[in-house]
């Protein structure tokens, strides 16, 4: 709800999709596809004929060659950030679907969860980063995967309390008619009725968590991560190098992004029938 | 067959005694606000009785006080022989809402199965039966599809199925045509006559259609506009079973104009 | 009203609950000596975990041993990161709601770019935070804190975008059908129909990229050697000083300015509302 998560149609639209409608996809896939390229050609074009230094814009060429030249390293500083931001994506979710679980079963505290979630989530959470680097040190993951679950844990929560809630008055009203136990309405309603909520919010927290973990590592961290190597090659002056590490680590994330839209496919069968074939 | 069936077989038994439904003295206020004037109603074993009245005249209310969805205020009710909520609690009755109220992540096969595996019923039984009930609305050719895979009638005849599938002995009905064109709601109608006439279900059905109630009713209970109170109970002598013909009956007709008057006596008192 | 009121019991509650938490888990783990679930560095030493009420009279202490107070070294700080937020927050807006607009009217606006917008939240932008504040520093017409003000509008431009997308989208079509039957042109219709409709999913948009524009300016400022604001204060505390309680009043002055940011469109909304509609928020 209130999370950025709000477009599901144009996101999932975003994420590969095997199976049926491939063609019309594809078809879709077009228009965007020339733009990127056009950017891209007009890109490289201007850097070299405008002489634009590389400090503020190195050409894609450059950065692409710088990729691939340096691509062990790069795989291995994405890595270092990526599994802080993969273990904190776990705990943080997790505890968010479990906090909102248990929230929702007392309406008081449900109603209280949410305006407070929201706040506190749509606070800078990174700035507890050196608090956390004080506490476990600057040089442990868990200074890294405390700030990233942290970051995580508040739109899971707000968004599977509001989930849990989201099930038609009617279908509350069709369990009570067959004196259903509350196990079972959980089970049969609201848990398969917040999934959209919830993988909606994982979506967001994708891209979140390895935001949330290159930032702590600005903060300070492990000599090989990529927030740490960011920030030593501008000040070294290889802004191609800084460049073609922001590259590696976007790769990560789309990748995260795209493992979610996956499990979301397959936990959510139902959804991608009724925008299928059949009318 | 199943733990569910001789509970089923004894509510039978037991809905012979002082009708199938009793409200006595029924009321029900939201704060200072009467929303329902104090109403008694009896439902005979095997009748079809619709409440008609104006929007907010609380018969959906009245409906869900039967259902045990809402306390009533004050009075008592009764549903095949014992307090609204342990019937309630041992499904005596299946209920049909104006929305189809269908799980999108269950096919439509395990949409019908929903309240027997609630009450516990083994896999093997639970398809059975919903094979059964798809084939009593004609949906069996469906079974593996998804709710929006389906039109609007057709998923509200799903909802029928549904509600049928462990048998009660009776059936409450909110508007449950409500939503549904006039070609679709007049097809409808005589889809759940036919599926009534194998099931002998007793019926309690709100609408605000005047025609809809006649045509379906054993009698028709007029409700006046908030706070809604029993103005009248008409029964409809239409001859059975009820076909296409009956909609051009001129004793059809002369109920409907015999509702409508006794309407707007509730509407101008 | 009541409504409003067990909402602000609840929430006062959490709240409370949440310091009650904390000071909860400072006494177990002064009293064991042991955190859980993840060992704290010199556990025991209770300056690593502050009391609430000694972070808030943090505030009023003298600042580094000088006669300033931290509270009002960070009042100045805050200033700078405000200014960053309001130029980023209001280029976002502007340009969120032209892309909005856009893709509003043109299809094929909306299917060449939109998937790149959402790609663009996919991607760890605020990565760029050091590229992007080296490169603006390396322009001599732009001020220093440029390259942070862009982080903010970056972070605003999306939800900015989506929100002005589906409010202009939200408009009841009878109502265009009106205003075309008197012949009313696009602009016109935009104007006296689109935007009026759009204007609860514009503000909801703006109050979330308020707050998404100060974490861009704090994380822009701690990328930039000596930009100071908040996040340079977090920066230089967080390694020079190690000292607990300046790091978590500064953090939670970080917390109250995401907050103010909220509040201040929130109260904007309640003005425009108030205004046009007469409606209370």
């Amino acid at each position: 709800m209130t999370t950025p998560a709000a477009t599901p149609a144009a996101v999932a639209g975003a994420a590969p999709a095997p199976g049926a409608g491939l063609v019309r996809r594809s078809a879709g896939a077009a228009a965007p596809l020339a733009l990127g390229l056009g950017v891209l050609v007009v890109w490289e074009v201007a850097v070299r004929a405008l002489g634009i230094r590389p400090i503020l814009l190195p050409p894609p060429s450059a950065i692409a060659a710088a990729v691939v030249q340096d691509l062990p390293r790069l795989a291995g500083a994405t890595w270092v950030t990526g599994r802080s931001a993969l273990l904190g994506f776990a705990i943080g979710a997790g505890g968010g679907f479990l906090a909102g679980l248990a929230a929702s079963r007392w309406r008081p505290l449900r109603e209280a969860v949410v305006p407070v979630g929201v706040v506190l989530g749509s606070l800078p959470i990174v700035a507890t980063a050196p608090i956390f680097n004080l506490w476990f040190g600057a040089l442990s993951i868990w200074s890294k995967v405390a700030v990233v679950a942290l970051v995580v844990f508040f739109p899971v929560l707000v968004n599977t309390v509001a989930g849990l809630a989201s099930a038609p008055a009617s279908s509350q009203e069709l369990l009570r008619s067959y004196a259903a136990p509350g196990r079972t309405v959980l089970t049969a309603l609201q848990i398969p009725s917040a999934l959209p909520f919830v993988f909606g919010a994982l979506r967001v927290a994708a891209a979140l968590s390895v935001i949330a973990a290159v930032v702590a590592e600005f903060f300070g961290g492990f000599r090989d991560s990529a927030g740490f190597f960011i920030k030593t090659l501008m000040a070294n002056a290889d802004y191609t190098g800084a460049w073609a590490t922001v590259v590696a680590l976007s790769a990560f994330g789309l990748a995260l992004f795209g493992a979610v839209a996956l499990a979301e496919r397959v936990a959510m069968p139902w959804r991608r029938d009724d925008r299928g074939v059949r009318t | 067959m199943s733990a569910g069936e001789p509970a089923l077989a004894a509510s039978r038994a037991d809905a012979g005694v002082g009708g199938v439904v009793a409200l006595r003295g029924v009321s029900k206020d939201y704060g200072a606000t009467p929303a329902l004037a104090p109403v008694s109603l009896d439902v005979a074993p095997g009748a079809f009785v619709s409440l008609l009245g104006p929007s907010g005249c609380g018969k959906s209310t009245l409906l869900r006080i039967v259902a045990d969805l809402v306390e009533p205020s004050a009075g008592s009710v009764t549903v095949a022989g014992r307090p609204a909520r342990e019937a309630r609690e041992r499904r005596d009755y299946g209920m049909v809402f104006q929305a189809a109220t269908l799980f999108d992540w269950r096919t439509i096969r395990r949409n019908v199965e929903l309240p027997l595996e609630v009450m516990g019923w083994r896999a093997a039984e639970r398809r059975a039966r919903a094979q059964r009930m798809l084939e009593l609305v004609d949906l069996a050719d469906v079974a593996d599809l998804r709710p929006p895979q389906l039109s609007g009638g057709m998923q509200q005849r799903v909802a029928i199925a549904r509600a049928l599938a462990f048998e009660p002995a009776l059936l409450l009905m909110d508007e449950p045509f409500g939503a549904l064109d006039e070609l679709t709601r007049e097809r409808m109608q005589d889809g759940l006559l036919a599926i009534r006439a194998r099931t002998g279900t007793t019926v309690l059905f709100v609408t605000h259609s005047i025609p809809e109630a006649v045509f379906l009713s054993s009698s028709v209970v007029v409700m006046s506009a908030r706070p809604g109170r029993v103005l009248a109970e008409i029964p409809v002598d239409l001859p059975e079973p009820r076909t296409e013909d009956t909609r051009e009956d001129p004793r059809f007709f002369q109920l409907v104009t015999e509702v409508r008057e006794t309407l707007r006596r509730g509407v101008r008192p | 009203m009541r409504q409003g009121a067990r909402r602000a019991i609840g929430v006062t509650g959490v709240l409370a609950a949440l310091v009650l938490l904390w000071e909860g888990y400072r006494a177990l783990a002064l009293a064991t000596g042991a955190t859980w679930p993840i060992a704290v560095r010199g556990t025991g030493n209770a300056q690593q975990f502050p009391h609430v009420w000694d972070i808030v009279l943090a505030y009023g202490r003298p600042y580094r041993g000088a006669g300033e107070t931290l509270g009002a070294f960070l009042v100045g700080e805050a200033g700078a990161t405000l200014r960053e937020v309001a130029v980023g927050f209001a280029l976002g807006v502007v340009i969120g709601f032209a892309l909005g607009t856009l893709f509003a009217h043109s299809r094929l606006a909306e299917r060449a770019l939109m998937p790149w917008v959402v790609v663009s939240q996919t991607v760890p932008f605020l990565a760029f935070a050091p590229i992007l504040v080296v490169a603006t520093g390396s322009i001599d017409a732009l001020p220093d804190w440029s390259g942070v003000a862009l982080l903010s509008t970056y972070l605003v431009v999306f939800p900015m975008t989506v929100g002005t997308l589906r409010g202009l989208r939200s408009a009841p079509a009878s109502g265009e059908e009106l205003l075309r039957s008197y012949g009313a042109s696009a602009w016109t219709r935009l104007w006296r129909l689109r935007v009026p409709a759009a204007v609860p999913q514009l503000f909801a948009a703006a109050k979330v990229g308020a707050t998404a524009a100060v974490v861009g300016a704090i994380v822009g400022e701690l990328s930039a050697p000596g930009a100071g604001g908040i996040g340079g204060a977090l920066f230089d505390f967080g390694r020079v000083s190690n000292n607990a309680l300046q790091l978590f009043a500064t953090a939670l002055a970080a917390g109250l300015l995401g907050i103010a940011a909220y509040t201040v469109v929130a109260l904007a909304e309640r003005a425009v509302l108030r205004r046009f509609t007469g409606v209370r928020a």
